[in-house]
């Protein structure tokens, strides 16, 4: 069976743009977000993402089911893939990533699968199954400036239809939270790894020096570091999931990026946090809140 | 190696800030504040019927020990006083000097001819060749490097005759330089050896041959806002020509290529979360004492074939160790855990 190489980085962290890149490696079959892990067992990820409204399942599963055990994302495809699902809802999730994992090394004979869950970071519990399933698994860590996190994350809560006014304002209030809280599951999970089992990325390093990390990030995982391993992992536009899929499973990664799936590279301007924590939304928190943030960001390579 | 080698161990109660081992005898000297008086006590643990050096200050600091090469021990508290201890057969003898013009530096180093001496100055650092009997007014100074604005030098040694400076940066993560005797000074690391803030403080650094070894992590300053979580430490071996080669500790994005740790990913040193809070060199290897936030310490060697052992554990944290070439000798702080034992 191919090796799992998982992703880990809160929401709103180029994190489809870095997954997808790197799974465009010639030795690494990148997944959509399969949403599987975050539940024991697969009825309990079906009833989780039904809260969501997602009827059929999980989209990324679905279009990965369809692509790989069907012969394409096809509405059709989808239906099928729905159906193996809920004849299966007793399984454990880890026996159907299992399943997914054996059908992409047949498919595309990869000794790696690549999966990212943003998810799976607000929950230790989910990160220790992970871990425990696939013992010999790499982890992928992507992390991304706080306030421009923040700035990103309210931008997709503001565009979200679904939300009424009090319903986006509940979660604007919140939106810096998710970065320690994930960053923070994440380093204390990795801090539990072997020093070579993980490797951290900056998003911001990716798009000002895509070919240089994305060589260290392959030579990191033992793979292929010539030029046309590189060049395809400069492509994320060429992965099966970096387009709309079939209704009922339309999506399955971040829309921004399902839309505009291309790599621009570009040295992005970084946000300040002292600004934020002095003189934005930040300033009424408390000086210990502040203290944290401002070394969690430090650790992570932010000011 | 190890199993050469005879173990010493000289447990200390909880008061004690410091110790040190004079290179001629291996006597292990320590500091701590007596809790009745106030006073700063230096004396000689387990010995019976020794000398207590009481002397009369009030220190806020924590005691930097250093041992010169003429067996005289040197207790710095940064910026506020500076205390010479002559040992002889007995601890009798005891010298407080002040120290220049300038009052007390906030670091010393030996250099061949004499000390390096670091205050701080309204400007920022000043950095002093200086003696212990001289006045530092007549010093030449050495213009330091461009430090970051919150920099703070936390090692400096003379290798070869080139200076090496370490600063603890808590923001971007330390910096290391070196200047070659025709005072040009350059960069060996910084950002904590694109380690950020993970590797903020140089928690231990040893001159051995013509390298230091420097012990980085995230220091107990940035620990301390971090509300407990757990960090890594590196070992980094500086050579006397500045490159800076990351021994044991996590991989990670570099500038332009992977690093990788010399010894290799699976070894005994992989789960490292703690502190190094000492190095020593034991002629074929490198001991590393790592105390962990059990408040344990591992002790590692690191064999001039880069294998790395974990070799023993000490019930606390270790303050200093000394190799004469056959005894070992860790002098240690109990940790909480144990608290009715006494010193021994």
């Amino acid at each position: 069976m191919a090796r799992l190489m998982m992703m880990l980085s809160p929401p709103r962290s180029f994190s489809s743009l870095v997954s997808t890149m790197i799974g465009q490696h010639p030795q690494i079959y990148g997944f959509p977000e399969l949403h599987l892990m975050v539940r024991d067992t697969l009825g309990a990820v079906m009833s989780w993402e039904r809260r969501r409204e997602k009827w059929l399942g999980p989209p990324g599963m679905l279009r990965t089911m369809a692509e790989l055990m069907y012969g394409g994302q096809t509405p059709q495809n989808v239906l099928h893939a729905a159906n193996w699902l809920e004849d299966r809802l007793h399984w454990k999730s880890e026996d159907v990533m299992n399943v997914i994992m054996d059908k992409a090394e047949e498919a595309a004979g990869t000794p790696f699968c690549l999966e990212k869950t943003p998810t799976l970071s607000f929950l230790p519990d989910a990160l220790e199954r992970v871990r425990s399933a696939w013992p010999d698994a790499l982890y992928v860590h992507v992390t991304r400036h706080p306030v421009d996190l923040k700035k990103s994350m309210d931008e997709f809560i503001n565009n979200n239809p679904r939300l009424n006014d009090e319903e986006k304002q509940a979660r604007l209030d919140h939106s810096m939270t998710a970065w320690p809280v994930t960053q923070r599951n994440i380093l204390d999970f990795c801090a539990t790894l072997s020093p070579g089992q993980f490797l951290r990325i900056r998003g911001e390093d990716v798009l000002a020096d895509a070919q240089g990390t994305m060589r260290q990030v392959a030579d990191w995982a033992g793979l292929r570091t010539d030029d046309a391993a590189i060049a395809a992992m400069l492509r994320p536009e060429e992965s099966p999931y970096a387009c709309l899929g079939p209704p009922g499973a339309a999506f399955g990664n971040d829309p921004k990026f399902i839309f505009s799936p291309k790599f621009r590279p570009g040295k992005p301007r970084m946000g300040s946090l002292a600004v934020f924590l002095e003189e934005g939304e930040g300033r009424a928190l408390s000086p210990d809140r502040k203290a944290y943030l401002t070394q969690l960001a430090n650790c992570l390579g932010y000011e | 190696m190890m199993h050469d080698v005879q173990v010493s161990r000289i447990g200390l109660i909880g008061t004690v800030l410091s110790a040190a081992f004079l290179e001629e005898s291996g006597q292990c000297l320590a500091v701590r504040q007596n809790e009745d008086s106030g006073l700063t006590e230096i004396f000689e643990p387990g010995a019976a019927g020794s000398d207590t050096v009481f002397w009369d200050g009030a220190v806020t600091t924590e005691p930097r020990l250093s041992v010169l090469s003429d067996n005289r021990l040197l207790c710095l508290f940064p910026g506020e006083a500076l205390v010479v201890i002559l040992p002889g057969p007995t601890l009798n003898c005891r010298e407080i000097i002040k120290f220049g013009a300038r009052g007390c530096p906030m670091l010393i180093a030996e250099t061949e001819g004499g000390l390096l001496a670091l205050y701080d100055g309204a400007d920022g650092p000043r950095l002093f060749n200086a003696t212990l009997e001289g006045n530092l007014s007549n010093a030449d100074e050495i213009a330091l490097p461009n430090l970051a604005w919150d920099s703070c030098v936390s090692a400096l040694f003379e290798v070869a005759g080139n200076l090496i400076l370490c600063a603890d940066n808590l923001r971007t993560g330390f910096e290391a330089w070196i200047r070659t005797p025709d005072g040009i000074w350059s960069q060996s690391g910084q950002t904590g050896a694109n380690r950020f803030a993970m590797n903020a403080a140089v928690t231990a650094a040893t001159r051995i041959g013509p390298s230091v070894w420097i012990g980085a992590g995230a220091g107990w300053r940035a620990r301390a806002n971090l509300m407990g979580m757990p960090t890594r430490a590196d070992l980094f071996k500086l050579e006397g020509t500045g490159h800076l080669t990351l021994i044991a500790g996590e991989q990670r994005v570099g500038q332009g290529e992977l690093i990788t740790p010399l010894v290799g990913l699976d070894t005994a040193f992989k789960s490292m979360v703690g502190e190094i809070t000492q190095i020593v060199s034991m002629e074929t290897a490198v001991l590393v004492a790592l105390h962990r936030p059990d408040d344990l310490t591992s002790l590692y060697t690191v064999s001039s074939e880069l294998e790395i052992a974990e070799t023993t554990l000490v019930d606390g944290k270790v303050l200093n160790m000394h190799f004469n070439g056959e005894t070992l000798r860790v002098a240690f702080r109990y940790s909480d855990r144990f608290p009715l034992l006494e010193e021994s």
